[in-house]
């Protein structure tokens, strides 16, 4: 199950970043900055043969014992990053790719929404107390709770995990 | 269409609106430029984020001029661009010879200078 996401804007900081609060967060937010090296270098117009497709998904980027981190850039040159368990089931291409659809799609509503302004933080109302006005960009959860076996709904978390013992900490 | 007209009365209403509560306040007319060049920004920046949501990547800058002179200007405008012109370091001059907003104007030097702020927006 994806443990972390990540939104990066066009300069390399990030947008939004939330992980499950199970482990060492630091961690993943490492992991995300290393991949960013990656996702430059698939972007690249040097590395001819490398992604050829012309495609906004970047597929696998590197995978680690314990996780695997794919990668999805926009052509505004946003890029979404994303932390998956490698212990689970193989997730299949298409699911991960579906994931990045939604959480596009949503990051697209979030760019219309006029009270936001390009570059500020990113909140999402799934989570820690939120102000009125900013959409939820937790649209993707319903692939993720579908798969676990989880109760939708049940608990903050935005990532869907049902076993809580504790609400998320406040960012 | 009906919906074209709207949009273009709504439109002017917004540009002389906003020149007219600044003469009330400030008297920069510097200010209602800036302002209006903003709020074009920030609409084309959403408009942009929805369009290139399920176009193929762009490889280069020619890439993204086309799609700008093509598809972007094509479904805002409903024509395409007439003229693109590059001095190749990264200058670009685009030219429409029937801007969609101006048309409806009448054609006389009256309001010269009052059409080049719609044009800013």
């Amino acid at each position: 199950m994806a443990v972390c996401v990540a939104v990066i804007a066009k300069e390399n900081y990030p947008l939004y970043i939330r992980s499950a609060p199970t482990e060492n967060e630091l961690k993943f937010h490492y992991m995300v900055h290393t991949s960013l090296d990656v996702v430059d270098e698939k972007i690249s117009a040097m590395g001819k043969a490398l992604v050829d497709q012309r495609e906004l998904y970047l597929g696998l980027l590197y995978p680690t014992e314990d996780y695997k981190v794919y990668g999805y850039v926009t052509n505004s040159k946003v890029k979404f990053v994303m932390v998956v368990d490698s212990s689970n089931t193989a997730l299949r291409d298409n699911e991960i790719r579906s994931m990045f659809r939604k959480l596009h799609n949503s990051y697209t509503d979030v760019m219309c929404n006029p009270f936001y302004n390009p570059g500020d933080r990113i909140q999402s109302s799934g989570s820690d107390a939120a102000e009125p006005g900013f959409p939820v960009i937790t649209t993707w959860i319903p692939t993720c709770e579908k798969r676990m076996g989880g109760r939708p709904g049940h608990g903050p978390c935005p990532l869907g995990f049902p076993r809580m013992p504790r609400p998320l900490t406040a960012w | 269409m009906a919906d074209e007209a709207l949009f273009l009365l709504l439109h002017n209403e917004m540009v002389s609106g906003l020149y007219k509560s600044a003469e009330q306040g400030e008297v920069e007319n510097g200010r209602c430029i800036t302002k209006l060049e903003n709020m074009g920004f920030r609409v084309g920046q959403g408009l942009i984020e929805r369009f290139t949501k399920d176009t193929a990547r762009f490889k280069d800058e020619l890439d993204i001029m086309k799609f700008i002179c093509k598809d972007f200007w094509t479904t805002v405008f409903k024509k395409q661009i007439d003229n693109l012109r590059t001095n190749h370091q990264g200058i670009y001059v685009l030219q429409d010879n029937k801007f969609r907003l101006l048309t409806q104007m009448s054609a006389g030097k009256q309001y010269l200078e009052h059409a080049s702020k719609v044009n800013f927006r």
